[in-house]
């Protein structure tokens, strides 16, 4: 009897165990898969970061991901929808700034290739990779641009939305910014503070558990504390907090097409 | 009577009629052109009426303020050669007094073309060249007939003139052309037109006739032309000069002197006090001897010489006069003094020279007197009555000064009085020293006279310590909240309010109401770039929409007022600790430049060639040499 308690508490610890490594997904991750699925790389480069030569658009080349490049495109989270599901905006708003003339790879028409969940978390994505966003606050702004300079985004995925491999982690994968593993890992701006200049915390550290899988992780976090001044770390730890704030409250952005006057109805492509 | 008698008198009476109307229709184009010319100026003497008709090259605005007075604002001032008579240059009413210097009378005024701004008269005495610089000509006007006789086309705003010994040659500084225009008096056919820096406003050749010396106010350094060649022999740096104006040379053709502010952009703006800020003076520089510039200040330990103007000299060298145009006095400098003190300098010494502000008091090379009137511009030494007649441009009258002592003996007022609107007192202000703790700068050291900018970058301490910025021009700042680069002041009201601040510690409800006014309704000068050719502008315009350059400079504004990063800081370099900046303006950009936040860009083709590699501001990668050009020309027309 005893043996068989023992062995279902063992199954027991098992399935927690591997119930809690099992690597959390967010829409951001998922959108990549989307995006690669539909061949978006191909022509806005590798995580759209680099659109490929096209000598009859606009600049001479495929406009990227980039925040600055798609802001002349995009005004809103409408207009993103609408660039994937008809290949250009169709909002009055967006199209007075789009002009008719014929590219030689016009944007294709997603349209049926999808579905709603997938739209969402390739317009997910596509926000993590832009950073596109019209009311980041000024620290934030400077935050995300030291993540960038620091190489941040490599492993924690695009503005930190995760997606990297991390064998022989806990997780077997990098943390994102945006979940609830973060919360595990970071219970306050003292622990990512502690966690951005040392690489490590002490309550993990002390912690025989994590520090055995802290150990022997193949990417442990670097520790920063040579790389960064304390106004930077603050404004760091700024953008961290704003998008963590931000992703608490999906509803608040997807209100924005009930916003946009005067539709026109989506020609057929 | 026969039938032939009564035809041949039908005849005569009808070429008689014809003759009458057609002298009638001559003599109303006639009186209309008159009209035309002399409807911006009243009581104007009976000369005007037989000077031959003003034609506008381009087109003036509608005056923006319709019931303002018509203010003389006297700004340079030449004498005949045998100082009888002196020539005042009435900037804003658009003609020249005639001066009995003797009997202390306007004796007339003749009509000239738009801003006239410089002037200097034949060696004979029989003809005056002036500068119009809105209307891009030198105006030779014969002042035995009192016209305008010939008007020779100059680069766009013409400032400066400069005649040669002989009277053969006359040089100009094409002050927005960024170029030194050189002409034949005989014929006014161009002979040479060179490159200078930005912004040459003042020339002066030396008198044996080799060199041409350009003070480029906004480019820092001095352009030295051969004349007779139109050969640029050296470009001189000054050091932390600034909007350097008017320039003399020595007569053994050695020296040039000109006029200077000494702006210390390198530092934080926190400490204004001796100078630290900007402070006034001279630069000296030996011809003969490349890179050799000495600089002067003409401050007082606890009072600036606030923004140096006007220079002259007698002709025994042994006086200078300056014009200190922000605090209303007139420097008399001992020029053997000064030479001396030139010559001890030592080339390690000279930049600790530069930050003297004790040599006027310590070495007593110059005193200062009262120049008789507010806002003292143009300078002319009457030498035979030993008088200095000082234009006070916001007087506008001339005060007469015994060149001796520096006392006021008279003051001789150009027209009626006319009262003061508060744009009039918001230009004196902008201008007015007086306003500055200390007089070290008025609004106008940094914004030049016109509210625009001096192409430095200030380290203005309100957006944070060790960022400076490109001044902004604020002749849009009114429409296109917020103020500053960084957005950090919410409009423009809040902005000269900090202004004030910035200068006086306390703001004056009064002296800001007037400063707004003249702020807000900025004066602009004639765009000479609208007239490029129609369908240049319009491939420029398309262009610029297709290239996305208006999703952020929104037309009409040309501004969407929001801040923006276009990939000039953060992590791709380490010059500026913010990446968005508020979107500029483009209106006027044409002559706003260097551009960008921290003057990087010298020109407009600079932003796409060098500054945009990653099409962050705007799609401009790939445009063909024509492309650009088409697109330039139309952000010019703006």
């Amino acid at each position: 009897m005893t043996i068989v308690i023992l062995i279902l508490i063992l199954v027991g610890v098992g399935l927690y165990v591997w119930v809690r490594r099992t690597p959390e997904t967010t829409p951001a991750i998922r959108g990549e898969a989307v995006a690669r699925r539909l061949g978006c790389f191909g022509c806005h480069g590798p995580q759209g970061q680099g659109g490929v030569s096209d000598p009859t658009s606009p600049g001479g080349a495929i406009v990227d991901w980039h925040y600055a490049t798609t802001k002349m495109f995009i005004s809103s989270e409408q207009d993103i929808r609408e660039w994937i599901l008809y290949g250009k905006p169709t909002n009055a708003t967006a199209r007075l700034a789009i002009d008719d003339h014929a590219t030689l790879v016009p944007m294709p028409a997603y349209q049926g290739l999808l579905s709603d969940r997938e739209l969402d978390d390739l317009v997910a994505y596509f926000l993590a990779v832009s950073g596109w966003r019209d009311e980041i606050p000024d620290d934030a702004y400077e935050g995300r641009k030291i993540a960038q300079r620091l190489g941040c985004f490599g492993c924690h995925g695009p503005s930190g939305m995760g997606g990297v491999p991390n064998p022989r982690s806990f997780k077997g994968h990098i943390p994102p910014w945006d979940g609830k593993e973060f919360d595990e890992l970071v219970q306050d701006d003292d622990e990512l503070r502690e966690w951005i200049l040392e690489g490590k915390t002490e309550r993990l550290w002390n912690n025989p558990a994590a520090r055995f899988f802290l150990e022997r992780q193949s990417t442990p976090m670097p520790a920063y504390h040579d790389h960064l001044s304390d106004a930077e770390l603050e404004l760091l730890v700024k953008y961290i907090n704003w998008l963590r704030e931000d992703r608490t409250e999906p509803d608040s952005r997807r209100a924005a097409p009930e916003t946009v006057i005067g539709t026109i109805p989506v020609r057929s492509r | 009577m026969s039938r032939r008698d009564v035809i041949g008198w039908m005849v005569i009476v009808g070429v008689l009629l014809l003759t009458a109307v057609w002298a009638g229709v001559a003599l109303r184009q006639d009186s209309g052109q008159a009209n035309a010319s002399t409807s911006a100026v009243d009581n104007r003497t009976a000369d005007a009426a037989s000077a031959p008709p003003y034609v506008p090259i381009y087109a003036r605005p509608a005056r923006q303020i319709t019931d303002e007075p018509i203010y003389r604002s006297p700004t340079y001032i030449c004498l005949s050669p045998d100082a009888r008579r002196a020539y005042v240059l009435n900037q804003s009413a658009d003609s020249i007094s005639v001066l009995d210097v003797a009997a202390r009378t306007v004796i007339s005024e003749i009509n000239v073309g738009w801003r006239p701004t410089h002037a200097a008269v034949a060696p004979d005495g029989r003809r005056l060249y002036v500068s119009c610089s809105y209307d891009y000509t030198i105006d030779v006007v014969d002042l035995e007939r009192q016209q305008v006789v010939q008007r020779i086309k100059t680069g766009f705003e013409p400032m400066g003139v400069a005649l040669s010994a002989d009277g053969q040659r006359i040089s100009v500084a094409n002050a927005l052309a960024n170029t030194v225009s050189v002409f034949s008096t005989a014929t006014g056919d161009p002979l040479s037109e060179t490159p200078a820096g930005r912004m040459p406003r003042y020339v002066a050749e030396t008198p044996d006739g080799t060199r041409l010396v350009a003070a480029n106010a906004h480019s820092r350094d001095v352009t030295i032309i051969d004349p007779a060649q139109g050969r640029v022999i050296e470009t001189r740096s000054v050091d932390r000069g600034a909007q350097m104006r008017d320039v003399i040379c020595s007569n053994n053709s050695r020296w040039a002197i000109m006029t200077t502010l000494v702006g210390h952009d390198e530092m934080i703006t926190m400490q204004m006090e001796r100078g630290w800020i900007n402070s006034n003076g001279l630069i000296v520089m030996d011809l003969h001897e490349p890179g050799h510039v000495v600089t002067l200040l003409l401050d007082r330990v606890l009072t600036g010489a606030t923004n140096p103007w006007a220079l002259t000299m007698g002709s025994d060298e042994r006086r200078l006069y300056v014009s200190l145009a922000g605090i209303h006095q007139v420097a008399i400098v001992d020029v053997p003094l000064m030479m001396d003190l030139v010559a001890r300098t030592t080339p390690e010494q000279r930049q600790r020279l530069s930050q003297d502000v004790e040599i006027l008091e310590r070495l007593k090379i110059a005193r200062r007197v009262d120049a008789g009137g507010i806002g003292p511009r143009g300078l002319a030494l009457c030498e035979p009555a030993g008088e200095l007649l000082v234009a006070n441009y916001f007087s506008d009258s001339v005060a007469v000064l015994d060149a001796e002592s520096g006392s006021v003996k008279t003051v001789i007022p150009l027209g009626p009085k006319q009262p003061m609107t508060l744009w009039r007192e918001g230009e004196m202000r902008f201008n007015d020293g007086r306003i500055c703790f200390e007089n070290w700068y008025s609004c106008s050291s940094c914004h030049q006279e016109d509210s625009t900018m001096d192409s430095l970058n200030w380290d203005l301490v309100n957006d944070g310590i060790g960022n400076p910025k490109n001044v902004k021009s604020m002749h849009n700042g009114i429409f296109t909240p917020p103020a500053m680069w960084s957005g950090v002041h919410a409009n423009q009201n809040v902005g000269v309010m900090a202004g004030q601040r910035f200068l006086g510690f306390l703001p004056d409800d009064d002296v800001q109401k007037a400063l707004m006014e003249f702020i807000g309704k900025p004066k602009r000068a004639p765009n000479p770039y609208r007239n490029a050719d129609p369908a240049t502008l319009e491939r420029g315009k398309r262009i610029f929409y297709r290239a996305r350059c208006d999703i952020c400079h929104i037309p009409t504004a040309f501004t969407d007022q929001l801040k923006h990063d276009i990939g000039l800081t953060g992590y791709t370099s380490e010059v500026d600790f913010r990446s968005r900046f508020d979107t500029p303006s483009l209106i006027e950009c044409y002559r706003t430049g260097p551009y960008l936040h921290d003057g990087r860009a010298q020109t407009l083709r600079d932003i796409f060639t060098d500054h945009n590699p990653r099409n962050m501001h705007g799609l401009t990668n790939g445009l063909s040499e024509s492309q650009l050009h088409d697109l330039i020309a139309y952000l010019r027309s703006l």
